[in-house]
C-alpha cells in the first residue's frame, strides 16, 4: 500500500520571535495509506485544526515536512498551493459552506469549473457523484430549499466530485441532527469502501469516530495513541473507543 | 466603561472607519458646494435676471434631488458602519449591557461621527468652492458675481441636515439592531439569500419593463412644448418604472438564462461571479435604479447647461448691428480700423440752429439699413434691407438708431431729400454703425469703444439691444446655466457613486465567507480579485449605462430649445467616465481589502 499522506515532525508556532510565542504543534508524525479512512480525535486546543489547517494547504508548518500524493507540500508556491487544493484535497466542513447564492449542481460543479473540466464533462461528473449520494433530484434547488442533512451531502460531492487524493472532513457531522449524522457517516463509510475514497476526518465525537478504521489521539500538539478497528465491527469499534477515552481520561 | 469599550472598538477598526468617515466628509462637503450656491440669493439675483423665473425651480429640484441622494448615501454608509460594529455590540449584550444603553450608544456614536465628518467637510467646502468656482470660471470663461465661497446660512443647512439625517440613521440602525437576535449579532452569518421564483413571471416584468422604457424614451423624442406637464409625467415615471423593472427582473433573468449556458459559465469564477450578480441585482434593485435615473439627470444637467454655450453662437445673429457710435473721435475710428471683423459705415447728417437734424434720403438709399428676422421653425436669423419708404419715414427699427445721434438739443429728426439737404445751414456730423461678424472675440474691445463715447440717454437704449450688449447678457445668463449644470452634475455623479460605494462595502462582512470557501477551494487569490473586478464592475456599469441611454432621449425634450441638444455631448460623458471609474477602482481597492483580508496570501 501506498502512503497517500506523510507527516514529518511538523511544529507550528505562533507569534513572532521576542514575543510570547505559543507553540500548537510540537513534532508531529504519522501517515495515512491510500484507501484509509482515519479519524483525528483530540478535545479543544489539542491542535486539531492547526494540523487540517496546515494538511489543506490553508496555513504552512514552521518546521518539518508534509507530503500528499507524493508531492512535498513544503515547498510549493502560493499560487501552486492553489492549484493543488483545487486538484488534491476534498473539504467537507461542519458548516457545509455551501455558496447560498448558486444552485445545488452549480455548488457541485464549482471545483471542476476551478481545475478547467471541459462543460459537458463537468454536467456527466456531477450528475455521477450526485447519483452516488442520492441528491439527483435536489440538484436544480437552491441550499436554502433543503435540509441540513442534504445539505451536507451535497457538500460532499462538492468535495469528492473532482476524485481528490484525499478527502478532509472538519467536523463533518457537527451541525447535524443525529439521523442526518448517521446518514452522512454511512455514505462516507460507503465511498471508502466501494470507492476507496482515502478519508482524513477531524473530530471530538466518538460516534463519529467509530466509523474509522483507525482513530489517531491529538494531544498538546503530538499525537498519542492510536486505535485500530481490525476485524471489530462499528458497534464493538465504539465501544472500545469509549473505553479507552474513559480509561485516558482517569 | 461601555463609552471606553465603545472608543477601543473604533480604534480597532480605524481603518474601516477611515473610509466611512471620508465618505461622510465627501458627502458634506458637496452639500455645502451646492448649499453655497443655493443659499446665497445674490448669487442669482447679480448673474441671472432674465432666467430669475426658471432659477428658483432649477435648485428647488436640484436641491430635493441632491437631499434624496445624501439621505441614502448616508442610510447606506451607516449600515455600513453597523456591519463592522455589530460584532462588538453583540459583545457588549453578552457582557450585560443592556439594550437601552447599546441603543444610546449607537446614536451617539452615529452623531457623533456624523457631526465630526460634516465639520470637516464644511471646512473643505469652503476651500473648495472657492477653487472649484474660480477654476470653473477661468475655464468656461465666465464672469459671475457674488460667488461667495463663505456663506452662513449655507453652513447652518448643512449641519442641520446632517444632524437631522445622521440621528435618523442612528434610530434607524438601532432598530435593526433591536431586531437582531444575540446569536445573529455575535455570528457574523451568511444571510440566508431570498429566492427568486416564477422565472415566467419574471421574464414578463423584465420585459414589461423594457416596453415602458421605450414608451418614455419614445415619448420624450416626440416631446412637444403643449403637452409638457403630461408628457414630463409619462417621461419622468416611465423611465423610473422601466429602470426599476429592468434592474428587478430583466438583467436578473438575462443572467439566469446565460448561467444555464454550461458551456461559456463553466469556466475559472464565472459560475461564482453570475451567481453573486444575479442575487446582488436583486438585493441591489432600489439603489441601482436610482442611481440609473439619477445618473442621467446629472449627465443630462451637464450637458443641458452646455448646450447653452451652443446657443451663444446662434444668439450672436440674432442682431445685424454690433454697436452704434452716436458720437465718433479719431481715436475711436482708429480703434475701429484695428478689429479686422468690424464693418463700419459711416453715415453724415446736418444740425441746424434750431436744433433739427436733418439726413439725406440719397445716402441712406446707397447705403441700405438692415433689419433681423427670425425664422422659428429653422431657428435661423436672416438680414434683410429695411424698406426704403420706411427708412424716410424714420419709422419702425430705424426710429431708435437715427435716434441715438440725437441729445437734450435737438428738438426734431428730418429725413429729405438730396437737394433739400444741401441746401441746409449747420453743422456736418457723423455717425457710425459697426457690425462686428465676431464678437466671442472683439466683444471686449467694442465694449471699450463704446464706452469712448458720451452715453447719452439715447445712445445707451439703442446700444442696449445691439449686438455686443446681447451677447453680454446672453454669456451671462449662459455662463451661469452651464455652471449651475456642471455644480450639479459633478455633485450628483460624486454623491451617486459614493452612495453605491457603500452599499457594496456595507455588504462585504455578509461576502467574506464567501470568499474565503472559494480560496479553500483552490481559488486562486488573483482570480479571486478578477471575480470581484467583473461583479463590481458590471453592477457599476448597468446603472451608468441605463442613465446614458436615458440621458440620450432625455436630451430630445429639449429640441425646442436648442438646434441640437446633443452638441458636444462627448465631453460630459468623458468627464463622467473619467470619474465614475475612479470611484469604481476605490471600490474594488476597498472591498477586496475588506473581503480578502485574511486570505491574501500572495
Amino acid at each position: 500500500m501506498t502512503k497517500i499522506l506523510k507527516v514529518e515532525q511538523i511544529t507550528k508556532t505562533y507569534g513572532k520571535k521576542g514575543q510570547k510565542q505559543y507553540q500548537a504543534l510540537k513534532g508531529l508524525s504519522f501517515a495515512v495509506e491510500e484507501g484509509e479512512f482515519t479519524a483525528i480525535m483530540g478535545a479543544s486546543g489539542s491542535g486539531k485544526t492547526t494540523l487540517l489547517n496546515i494538511l489543506s494547504t490553508l496555513d504552512r508548518p514552521t518546521s518539518g515536512k508534509v507530503e500528499i500524493g507524493g508531492k512535498d507540500l513544503s515547498h510549493l508556491k502560493n499560487k501552486e498551493m492553489a492549484d493543488f487544493r483545487s486538484q488534491s484535497i476534498g473539504f467537507i466542513f461542519q458548516d457545509f459552506n455551501l455558496l447560498e447564492n448558486l444552485t445545488n449542481r452549480q455548488n457541485i460543479a464549482l471545483p471542476l469549473t476551478l481545475r478547467g473540466v471541459s462543460a459537458s464533462r463537468i454536467d456527466k461528473l456531477v450528475d455521477e457523484i450526485a447519483a452516488k449520494l442520492e441528491i439527483s433530484a435536489i440538484l436544480d434547488k437552491y441550499p436554502v430549499e433543503v435540509s441540513g442533512g442534504q445539505k451536507q451531502r451535497i457538500a460532499a460531492a462538492r468535495a469528492l466530485v473532482h476524485s481528490p487524493a484525499i478527502l478532509l472532513a472538519d467536523e463533518p457531522t457537527g451541525a447535524l441532527d443525529s439521523h442526518s449524522a448517521r446518514e452522512l457517516l454511512n455514505i462516507m463509510t460507503l465511498l471508502n469502501e466501494r470507492d476507496g475514497v482515502t478519508t482524513l476526518m477531524v473530530t471530538h465525537d466518538p460516534f463519529s469516530a467509530s466509523f474509522a478504521n483507525r482513530i489517531l489521539f491529538i494531544k498538546d500538539g503530538k499525537i498519542g495513541e492510536e486505535l485500530v478497528k481490525g476485524e471489530l465491527d462499528r458497534k464493538a469499534f465504539y465501544h472500545k473507543l469509549i473505553e479507552h477515552l474513559g480509561t485516558e481520561e482517569e | 466603561m461601555l463609552l471606553r469599550l465603545s472608543l477601543t472598538g473604533l480604534q480597532r477598526r480605524f481603518k474601516d472607519y477611515a473610509v466611512l468617515f471620508s465618505g461622510l466628509v465627501i458627502a458634506s462637503m458637496i452639500f455645502y458646494m451646492f448649499m453655497s450656491i443655493s443659499a446665497n440669493p445674490g448669487f442669482y439675483k447679480a448673474n441671472v435676471s432674465m432666467g430669475a423665473r426658471l432659477l428658483p425651480f432649477i435648485f428647488g429640484f436640484g436641491n430635493v434631488l441632491l437631499a434624496i441622494v445624501t439621505f441614502f448615501y448616508l442610510i447606506y454608509a451607516n449600515s455600513f458602519m453597523l456591519s463592522m460594529r455589530q460584532h462588538d455590540y453583540g459583545m457588549f449584550l453578552t457582557l450585560g449591557a443592556k439594550r437601552g444603553k447599546i441603543s444610546i450608544l449607537v446614536v451617539m456614536e452615529t452623531l457623533v461621527t456624523g457631526l465630526a465628518a460634516t465639520l470637516v467637510g464644511i471646512g473643505l467646502g469652503i476651500g473648495l468652492t472657492g477653487v472649484v468656482s474660480q477654476l470653473l470660471l477661468k475655464q468656461l470663461h465666465l464672469d459671475l458675481t457674488h460667488l461667495n465661497a463663505l456663506v452662513p446660512a449655507a453652513i447652518g443647512y448643512t449641519l442641520l441636515f446632517f444632524i437631522v439625517v445622521s440621528l435618523l440613521a442612528g434610530l434607524w440602525n438601532v432598530q435593526k439592531l433591536l431586531r437582531t437576535k444575540l446569536i445573529d449579532l455575535l455570528h457574523e452569518k451568511q444571510k440566508p439569500v431570498k429566492l427568486i421564483k416564477h422565472p415566467v413571471l419574471r421574464s414578463l416584468e423584465g420585459i414589461s419593463g423594457l416596453v415602458i422604457l421605450a414608451w418614455a424614451y419614445y415619448t420624450m423624442m416626440h416631446f412637444k412644448v403643449e403637452g409638457a406637464k403630461v408628457e414630463f409625467t409619462i417621461a419622468f415615471f416611465g423611465t423610473l418604472i422601466g429602470s426599476w423593472l429592468l434592474f428587478n427582473a430583466f438583467f436578473s433573468t438575462l443572467i439566469g438564462w446565460i448561467m444555464n449556458k454550461h458551456g461559456f459559465t463553466y469556466k475559472g469564477l464565472r459560475l461564482f461571479t453570475l451567481g453573486q450578480l444575479k442575487f446582488r441585482l436583486n438585493d441591489f434593485t432600489q439603489i441601482l435604479t436610482i442611481t440609473s435615473v439619477l445618473f442621467g439627470l446629472a449627465l443630462g444637467a451637464v450637458t443641458v447647461g452646455q448646450n447653452f454655450r451652443s446657443e451663444q453662437q446662434a444668439a450672436t445673429k440674432s442682431t445685424y448691428y454690433s454697436l452704434v457710435i452716436a458720437h465718433p473721435t479719431d481715436k475711436i475710428k482708429q480703434k475701429l480700423a484695428k478689429l479686422d471683423h468690424a464693418k463700419v459705415t459711416t453715415y453724415h447728417y446736418k444740425l441746424d440752429a434750431k436744433g433739427t437734424i436733418y439726413f439725406n434720403r440719397k445716402e441712406f438709399a446707397q447705403k441700405r439699413l438692415y433689419t433681423v428676422e427670425f425664422h422659428p421653425k429653422s431657428r435661423t436669423y436672416s438680414y434683410l434691407k429695411m424698406p426704403l419708404d420706411q427708412v424716410y419715414r424714420m419709422e419702425g427699427d430705424s426710429t431708435l438708431i437715427l435716434g441715438a445721434v440725437s441729445n437734450s438739443q435737438v428738438r426734431q429728426q428730418k429725413m429729405v431729400k438730396e437737394a433739400a439737404y444741401k441746401r441746409v445751414k449747420g453743422q456736418t456730423a457723423t455717425f457710425l454703425l459697426v457690425r462686428d461678424t465676431d464678437l466671442a472675440k472683439d466683444y471686449q474691445k467694442l465694449k471699450q469703444i463704446d464706452q469712448m463715447q458720451p452715453q447719452t440717454e439715447n445712445v445707451q437704449a439703442v446700444n442696449s439691444l445691439m449686438g455686443v450688449s446681447t451677447y453680454e447678457m446672453i454669456i451671462d445668463l449662459i455662463g451661469s446655466f452651464e455652471f449651475m449644470g456642471f455644480f450639479l452634475g459633478l455633485a450628483f455623479l460624486a454623491m451617486l457613486a459614493s452612495t453605491l460605494m457603500f452599499k457594496v462595502l456595507s455588504q462585504a462582512t455578509n461576502d467574506r465567507p464567501r470568499y474565503q470557501m472559494l480560496f479553500k477551494l483552490g481559488a486562486q487569490s488573483r482570480s479571486l480579485k478578477r471575480s470581484i473586478a467583473w461583479e463590481l464592475g458590471i453592477l457599476f456599469v448597468l446603472p451608468g449605462l441605463v442613465g446614458a441611454v436615458d440621458v440620450l432621449f432625455g436630451l430630445g425634450m429639449f429640441k425646442s430649445m436648442f438646434q441640437n441638444p446633443w452638441y458636444g455631448i462627448w465631453l460630459p460623458f468623458v468627464i463622467f467616465a473619467v470619474l465614475y471609474l475612479l470611484y469604481y477602482l476605490l471600490t474594488i481597492k476597498l472591498y477586496q481589502k475588506l473581503v480578502l483580508r485574511d486570505y491574501q496570501t500572495d
